[in-house]
Parts: structure tokens; sequence; C-alpha cells
């Protein structure tokens, strides 16, 4: 078992309570444990970092990461990768060695009754990968190196996955998770011009900020942050902080806040911040965030600062060796007043590139044709699959969740045309790091008409790139 | 003691009398009883029990069945391997003595020799064994020897399928002991894991079958013997999933490498592959063996076994059938129809075909307790007509064709073998007749229930090759096989089509041309045969099962397209459009349909 020194495994396993459907999945169980940990008998408790849930047994806990423990062992008798996942007539366990240098994320899974192929581990091992990602740039990659005495990360990963599969549809998945990438709020020059003054002048005036990231909304408008892990940070600041957000919204709204805020024509917020900017005795507990050093591919921890204003969200990532004032709530006051003015200024301007992305002559408003298309080189996605009315079929999700994985796995520089049921078809093709997947409804469409709408809408939506597609 | 007549009589049937009578006799006195109950009898509710017995070398009963082979060769094949199963009770025994390849005047001495040899060690033998043999009596045991003279082989009477295909597959020995050794890896390896050697390992297809107790059965690559850990913690992992409620393990998957497991209690079978399939086209697979298995064993028999004996080493029963089980399983590589279910049917003129029909119809005609007949060529099916009201499964046709043509020794003269059809009846066995026609490629096999219908059906095999021969039917056949029975894709005159596989839902029958351009060589067939089982795969998801699926790519287009009554699979020019490709489907369609008659036996044939 020495090989599997300051190895982290993940596992997680579904109950699901309606046949083969897989928004009714419950989560079983999830875990951390350590395999080199806890080797002499009647210690083996000492593998488990985390279990949930946590009134599980002791002896249970035990054997399941037990069985988890031989499965993985046992497929690297065949393979020279590790076991993603394994499948039981109940439960779909997935699991994923972590190592100390980092790469790959935690897995879910799901199950069946019927031995068939609704089960999509890839929707579940993307959620779980999500999640590690997310323990990862909040909490530092999982390693024993840096944890030699186990208690505080368990500490760690007790409080950060608790919150996280609270707040997480674990239960109600979200097939379009696999499709995931950032959405870049559209923008023209002036906007863009006036957005990155706001950030550049940023960096001069608070010279500790290392690296920023501002989203409007769930949208991306500025990033200069490694991409994956801006997807991270911005699904946690939508997911995770934006529902506190509209709470203390409401409440500021009832409260007794400092009128001069209205006056200033902004309502700013820090998530970690000073619990009263007025307050100056107080001393802000630091929050962390660690990115990914693009030359050593190590972790390096930075400040994180998180400030919402507008519908704007900023985070800063500040360089830690020269942010010691960040502790001061004079620095967070500096900060706001600040940020506060800055980012009202902008506000407007991205409004309206919101709104407008959202009207008809931007978007392709075929009523048979639904497309995703994802952009692999800058991360971004751009689809009509499911807006604030209306979704695809969960089935037809499905079958392109399947014709993601042939494009992406199987074949290089393919399309694929596939007639499922109600007699849709589905289109998937994927070139040069761009994939464009549609569903098209329309009534008795064979094979050559599913065709000529595909080149249609292509030619509307990507005009530039035309020639990539088709 | 009529029933020691009637084994007589069957034993000269195999034209060896004189010997076996007096094996017989010499196992007769070792404990006398009855002979008329089927060595298997399924009815039966009482226990087997195997003794392997190598002669003159005492160790050799606790050895490995390596070992054991090893020992038969330095001994020059004549060591005799004695079976014994199926215990009913003192009084009732079945005596089942084969002989082969020993000099016919040492065979009866190494009889009473070996069935000494039996009774002794019955009573104070290895521990397991005498355990076993003291307290049951045995009642059956099949005496099967090597013998080294080829001529006294004959059309042979068993009642177990392994005893038989023992021999059949295993000729002559010491090439099989050559193969063995070659396919172990090097000595110094001989210490090594398996899963340290890296051509191990990597292998596309392992398949392992083993007891629930963890004991190996099976295994497609390397030595059972060598593989008792990696079974050990395959069952661990099995039984610990098991533990709670009803659940079961299904498979595992990495990147690459997807490991399926299929429990049909008392055995477990698991294959790793690296095919890219998907587990439920793995678990077909699965079903394809565990079906072997019950075919030389029966359902009943093999549970049983493991009832009575949760320790018992099956390979012992299934000795002298790995070789069928390795062809079955690298014939899943190579043969789609195995995911298709469905039966490669030989293309003929559909004048010969009707004849043949009628004429294999006309044989079987009130032959009573005959189910089946068939006529097959080189794996494919030729004809086949079947008693009203009884239908024979794809599957079974090809458990049926690969046991027949991995065997060599029907090719030399006719058999008569008990062979259970998993799907007809996993609970019995039906007795075969096999015979090639004019030691041509040619066979046919008529399936009975009854275990006396030998001499009946030799009498309408030899009418039907008669006729076959004097109407020309079976020269048509050879001339057929060697120019029309293989088509090229040029014939349907489609130029963009490079292949395809075509599959008539109703007859359960595939047909495809000859594998050509760009496809020709071991890595372009690899290749076709990964699009195919990748379109396969899209075509039978549950729940999203695609009607027509279309791939494009630089190199290929790949089609799929499953309708009620026909599968279609083809890989057409990637260059064409979708509007050309349509149209080459249609022709093709059109081509198909009128070509049906000569490509498959669709109207059933059926005697009363």
């Amino acid at each position: 078992m020495s090989a599997n020194k300051d190895k982290l495994a993940t596992a997680g396993s579904h109950h699901h309570t309606h046949n083969g459907r897989l928004v009714d999945l419950e989560l079983a169980s999830f875990c951390v444990f350590n395999s080199s940990l806890g080797q002499r008998e009647g210690e083996e408790h000492q593998k488990i970092f985390l279990f949930f849930p946590v009134t599980t047994d002791v002896d249970v806990q035990i054997r399941v990461i037990g069985l988890l423990e031989a499965v993985s062992k046992f497929m690297r008798s065949f393979s020279d990768t590790d076991c993603r996942s394994f499948l039981t007539s109940q439960q779909l366990h997935t699991l994923n060695l972590v190592h100390p240098s980092d790469t790959a994320g935690p897995r879910v899974g799901e199950n069946d009754r019927t031995r068939n192929e609704t089960i999509q581990e890839e929707v579940y091992c993307s959620i779980l990968e999500k999640a590690y990602k997310m323990f990862k740039i909040l909490n530092g990659p999982l390693s024993l190196v840096e944890y030699p005495d186990t208690k505080p990360l368990k500490q760690k990963l007790q409080s950060f996955f608790a919150d996280y599969l609270q707040k997480s549809p674990f239960g109600k998945l979200d097939v379009l998770q696999c499709f995931d990438a950032l959405s870049w709020l559209p923008m023209n020059r002036k906007v863009f011009l006036s957005v990155q003054n706001v950030v550049n002048s940023i960096s001069v005036n608070f010279r500790e900020v290392r690296y920023s990231l501002m989203l409007y909304w769930d949208q991306v408008v500025w990033n200069d942050i490694d991409l994956p892990e801006a997807l991270s940070m911005a699904h946690y600041i939508t997911k995770f902080l934006y529902p506190d957000l509209m709470e203390k919204d409401i409440q500021a709204i009832h409260s007794s806040l400092p009128a001069q805020q209205f006056a200033q024509g902004h309502l700013g917020r820090f998530f970690f911040g000073p619990k009263n900017l007025q307050d100056s005795e107080e001393v802000v507990p630091p929050t962390f965030a660690y990115l990914t050093d693009p030359e050593s591919g190590l972790a390096v921890r930075y400040r994180l600062v998180v400030y919402s204003a507008a519908s704007i969200a900023v985070c800063l990532f500040l360089d830690e060796a020269s942010s010691a004032a960040s502790e001061s709530t004079k620095y967070y006051r500096n900060l706001d007043a600040y940020l506060g003015p800055a980012v009202a200024a902008i506000a407007p301007d991205l409004a309206e590139q919101y709104s407008k992305q959202h009207n008809p002559q931007w978007s392709y408003d075929s009523p048979n044709v639904r497309y995703i298309f994802l952009n692999e080189s800058n991360l971004s996605k751009k689809q009509t699959l499911a807006d604030r009315n209306q979704t695809v079929q969960v089935e037809l999700l499905k079958a392109l969740v399947d014709i993601k994985e042939d494009v992406t796995n199987r074949f290089d520089d393919t399309e694929i045309y596939e007639k499922v049921l109600h007699d849709c078809w589905i289109y998937g093709k994927r070139n040069f790091q761009h994939s464009l997947f549609a569903v098209v409804t329309q009534r008795n469409a064979d094979l050559v008409l599913t065709e000529e709408e595909i080149r249609k809408l292509c030619s509307k939506e990507f005009p530039s790139s035309n020639d990539a597609y088709l | 003691m009529s029933d020691i007549e009637h084994v007589e009589g069957r034993v000269r049937e195999i034209h060896l009398a004189a010997e076996s009578a007096t094996i017989l006799d010499a196992v007769e006195n070792l404990s006398p009883g009855s002979i008329s109950e089927p060595c298997f009898d399924v009815t039966d509710s009482s226990n087997d029990v195997v003794v392997v017995v190598g002669g003159g070398f005492p160790g050799s009963t606790e050895s490995s069945r390596g070992s054991f082979s090893r020992t038969l060769h330095h001994s020059s094949g004549s060591i005799t391997q004695i079976r014994a199963a199926n215990v009913v009770d003192v009084d009732q025994q079945t005596v089942i003595a084969r002989t082969e390849r020993v000099p016919a005047k040492e065979a009866s001495d190494y009889g009473e020799e070996m069935v000494r040899k039996v009774h002794m060690r019955s009573r104070g033998g290895s521990m397991e064994k005498s355990e076993i043999l003291t307290t049951e009596t045995v009642s059956c045991v099949d005496v099967e020897e090597d013998i080294a003279d080829e001529n006294a082989e004959g059309p042979l009477h068993v009642e177990c399928t392994s005893s038989y295909l023992q021999e059949g597959v295993t000729q002559p020995h010491s090439d099989q002991q050559d193969e063995v050794d070659s396919s172990k890896p090097l000595p110094d390896q001989e210490e090594l894991d398996y899963t340290q050697i890296p051509e191990w390992r990597n292998q596309r297809r392992q398949l392992f079958v083993f007891s629930n107790s963890g004991k190996p059965v099976y295994t497609r690559h390397g030595d059972e013997d060598r593989l008792v850990t990696l079974c050990g913690v395959m069952q661990a992992i099995v039984s610990v999933v098991n533990d709670t409620n009803d659940n079961q393990l299904w498979s595992m998957r990495a990147i690459g490498t997807t490991i399926s497991f299929l429990i049909r209690t008392p055995l477990v079978l698991v294959t790793v592959a690296k095919t890219g399939e998907s587990d439920r086209q793995l678990v077909l697979y699965l079903n394809y063996v565990y079906d072997f298995i019950i075919s030389v064993l029966t359902a009943p028999q093999l549970s049983r076994i493991f009832i009575r004996y949760p320790n018992f080493d099956l390979r012992r029963m299934l000795s002298g059938t790995e070789k069928i089980l390795d062809r079955l399983v690298d014939w899943f590589d190579e043969d789609f129809g195995f995911l298709l279910g469905a039966v490669r049917c030989m293309p003929l003129p559909p004048p010969l075909r009707e004849s043949i029909n009628s004429l294999l119809t006309h044989s079987c005609q009130k032959t009573p307790n005959l189910v089946f007949a068939l006529v097959i060529a080189k794996r494919q099916l030729i004809s086949v007509t079947r008693l009203k009201k009884y239908i024979l499964h794809p599957s079974d046709i090809r458990i049926l064709i690969n046991l027949v043509d991995t065997s060599d020794s029907f090719k030399t003269a006719e058999a008569w073998i008990p062979i259970c059809l998993p799907k007809f009846d996993a609970g019995g066995f039906l007795h075969a007749y096999i015979h090639y026609l004019r030691e041509s490629p040619v066979c046919l096999i008529y399936l009975a229930v009854d275990p006396s219908l030998f001499h009946s059906l030799a009498q309408s095999s030899a009418n039907f090759v008669s006729k076959m021969e004097s109407s020309g039917n079976l020269d048509s056949v050879l001339a057929a096989m060697s120019s029309t029975a293989f088509y090229t894709v040029q014939q349907t005159s489609v130029v963009e089509l490079r292949h395809f596989v075509y599959k008539a839902s109703s007859a359960a029958q595939l047909t495809s041309p000859v594998i050509g351009h760009p496809y020709v060589d071991e890595e372009g067939r690899q290749i076709l045969r990964g699009f195919y089982r990748y379109l396969h795969r899209k075509m039978h998801c549950p729940t999203r099962a695609a009607k027509i699926i279309v791939v494009t790519s630089n190199t290929e287009m790949l089609l799929g397209w499953v309708s009620g009554t026909f599968e279609l699979y083809a890989v057409l020019e990637p260059s064409i459009t979708k509007h050309q490709a349509v149209l080459a489907i249609e022709k093709l369609m059109r081509w198909m349909k009128k070509e049906e008659s000569q490509l498959f036996t669709i109207n059933s044939q059926v005697f009363s």
C-alpha cells in the first residue's frame, strides 16, 4: 500500500428513487480517505477523513472504504489508469485518487435497477470533479505533505463539504453540467474599454492585487486567472455566495444602514470582509484562495476578497506577502470607497449589454433547433438548450451528453447525426477545440433536412467560423 | 443385466467392444449396479464426484491440471483419467468407458489397474478426495483413457460432453502440450504475478470464470492456478457488494478499460475488456460463456455439484473443453453476430438451398425423438429444420457450431455426443449426431432426445448423404463455397459502400461481404469491428436507442439503421454528401431485397 501514500481518494455513491431518472437520484454517501494511513488492524478508521452522512456507523464506513480500496487496487491489475466508477444493482460509486501534485477531481455516480445505459457516469463524474476543484481553490490541494497533522485537514473537509453538499444540487442533477463552461458577457468596444479601465486602475491603486475576476450575474466580464479556476470561482460566487447575498441585500434594505451609502448610489458588500466597515478595531480573519502557478504548477495562496454591488461581483486575489494591511477594516473601507463608484459607473452599460443578448436579434430563434456551442480555447459557451422558460427534454440532453463523449473521446474531428426518440435528430461535432451540439425537433425531418437546418444555424450564428463546422 | 448388454452394445458401436467391455467388467467388479441411468441424470438429486488419477504417479491427485497434463505427456499418453460422478446409491451405477490412442491390447490392463487405483484412493488417498469418497459411494465412473493408437478412434458414446470433447480438441496430446508451453510466460516470469506482466495486462479481452467460493474455473489467458489470488480478490469484492440487501456487482470502469461481472450462482463470470464496448455488450458475451458451461454440464448438475461441495474444482468437469471455450472467446472478437444475436448464413443459390432443405427435412421425418437437424459449413448455417413447436435459438446454434467446428475429431468419423442447449432446455442433455459429409467442410448435425437413436440417425444420415451426392447438391454446395458464398461489396454495385452487416431480424440471421480495402489487414479488421461495436452500442442503448445514426469523419462515414424487420450497419466513403449516402443505402436495400433468398434461409423448415 506504500504506493498509495499521499493519495487521497474521494468517493460518492447515489441511491435513486425513480427508475433511471437522473433528476431523482440522491446522494447515499460521500467520503474522503487515505489508504496509506491506518494500515494496522483496528486502526482502519484513521484512513477516513470525511464521511457523509456523519451518523454512519464507523464499521460501515470502514467497510465502504475497504471496498473502494479493493476495487481501485483491483482495477490497477488491468489498467494503467485509476478506477473511475463501479456500478452495482443499487448504487454507483465513483472514486478518484487525488495525487499531491493534483490533477483530477473526485467523482460521483448513480444507479439503476435494470442493467442498462441510462446511467451516465460522466454527468456524475463532472459534478464530483467540480466539488473537488472548488475545495481545492478555496482550501488548497489535498495533500498529506501540507498537513502532517491530519486534524486541521479533516476540519477543513468537514466544514467545506458540509456546506457544499447542502447547497449543491446532488439530488437534482443538471445534465447540462456536462457542458460546463464560462458564459462571457458580449460587450461592445466601449464597454470593454471601460471595464478594462476599472480593472487596471484597481491594480494601480491597490498594488497587492495580483489577479481579478469580474462577473455580471453569472457572466464573465473580466478574467485574468487560469480558465478552469475561473470556472470554479465563478461557480462558487454564483451558486454559493449569491444566494447569501440576496438575503443580505434584503436585510440591508430593511435595516438601518448608514443612509449615505444609498446617497452615494451604491450598495457594495464584502463577502468575507469586516462585519462593520466603520469599526476600526475589528480584525478581519483572512480568507484564502489557491491558484495554480503557471510556471511551477504548484498551488500558490492568495488573500481572497469578493466584493459585490449592482449585480457585479469583483473577485480580487491579493499577494499574500504584501497584503498584511488587508486585515484591517481600514483597508476594506478604502477598497469599498474605490470599488463602489467604479462599479456603479460601469453597471448600467453592463446591464444594457446583458439584456441585449436576450433580444431575439442577437440569438438564433428557430423553435425547432436548439444548440450549445463550446469553445475549449477560452472555455466559453453559448447555448439555447435551456433558458429561463424552457429546457430541452432531459432524455434528449442525455443523448447529447452521449454524443459529446463520443466526439470528445472516441473520434477526432467527427460529426454525428442521430435520430432518437420522438423522431428528433441530435447533432454533435467537434473540430479544433470547438464543439457544437444541437437538437432538431422539426416534424418529419430526414437526414438531409436536418443537415440543412444545422447549416442554417451555423451560417446565422457563427458566420465567420462557418467553414470550420460544415 | 440387460443394462450391461445395453452398454456393451453401445461400446460395440464405437468399434472397441473387446477392450471396453473388459474395462466395464473391471469397473463392474468394483461396484456392481445398473447402468441404464445416464451418467448425469438431471432428475437425480445426488452428488457428483470427480477424481483425477495419474497412473503411476501417486501424487497427481492433488496436482494441478497443468502438472497433470504434463504428467500425461511424460507417460506417453498412457495415463488414465477417471471421472467419478453422480453418486446415486450403492446399487445404481453407470459406467461409461472410453478408450482412445492406447494400444488396444494394453487398454484392458489399464482399465483394471486404474479402477483398482480409484478404489484404493477412495479408501485412503488424498485428504480431500478420501473425504468425498468415503462418505459417498461412487456410482458412476467415467473412465477416460488417452491411447496412443489413432486408429482406435471412432464415434464414441459417452455421457458427458466434456469427457468426449477432451479428446476431440486436444489431439495429439504432445501438440497441446507444446501449445500450452508456448502460451505460458517465460520461465523467469514464472514467479511473477500475472498482473506484473504487461502482455497479460494489456490483453484486449480477458475472461475469468470462478466459483462462488473463489476457485478458478476458467481463464482465457494464463494458467488458472496462478490466478487463485486474483480470483479470490474478485470473489471478495463480489461478496462484499452482495452483503447489502440484494446488491450485485455489475461493472467497473477506468479510462479505456471496462470490467463486467455476471453472477450466475454458483459461478461468477468476469470479463476485462479494452475494446470500448459497454457493460451491456460485455454481459452478452459473458452469457455466451455461461451457456457454454451449461452446454457441457446442464444447469441442475452445475448447481448440484456446488450445493454438495462448495469448494469443488470445476475444472475437472470441464477439462478437455478449454480449447473450445478459448475458441468461443476468440470468436467474440471476430464475429459481430454475437452482439447481434444472429447466426451467419451461407449464401447459396435459392434452388440449391431449397433442395437441401427438403432433403434434410425429409431425412428427419418419422424419426421419433428427433428435434433438430442442421447442415453447417465453415461456421455458417446452410440449412436448419426443426420439430414442430420447437425453436432453435441463435445462441444455441452458435454454441453448437463452435463445438463442432473446434473439435477436430468429428471431422474424421461420425460422432454421438450428449450436449445441453441452454436456451432450448438448460435442464437436460440432447444427443447430437455429428457427421461431416464425405470429409468435406459440410457437416450434418442431428439433435435428438433419445440416447439410443444413434443407429437410426446413422441410417438417416447415410440416406441424406447419398441423396446429397446423387443429386449433385454436395458438389454444388462445395462449388458455391468457393465462389458465391463469399461475395464482395462490389457485387452490390453500390460504389459509395465499403462494407456492411445486415441482420434479418425475423430469421435472426446476418450477412456481410468479405472484408475488403482498406480493412483487409488485421489492424484494419480491428478498426472495422470497433466501428460496428460502437454503432451497435448506440443503436441498442435501452433508453436512448438511436434509430438512425450517421457518423462522419475524415476517413469514413458510418451508418447504423434499425427498424422492426432489419438492422443495417454500413461503412461508406467519407467524402460523399448525406444525400448521396441516403441514395446509396436505398440502393443497397433494394439489392438486399432481391438477394434475400440467396443470402438467408428465411423459410422455416419443419418436420413432424
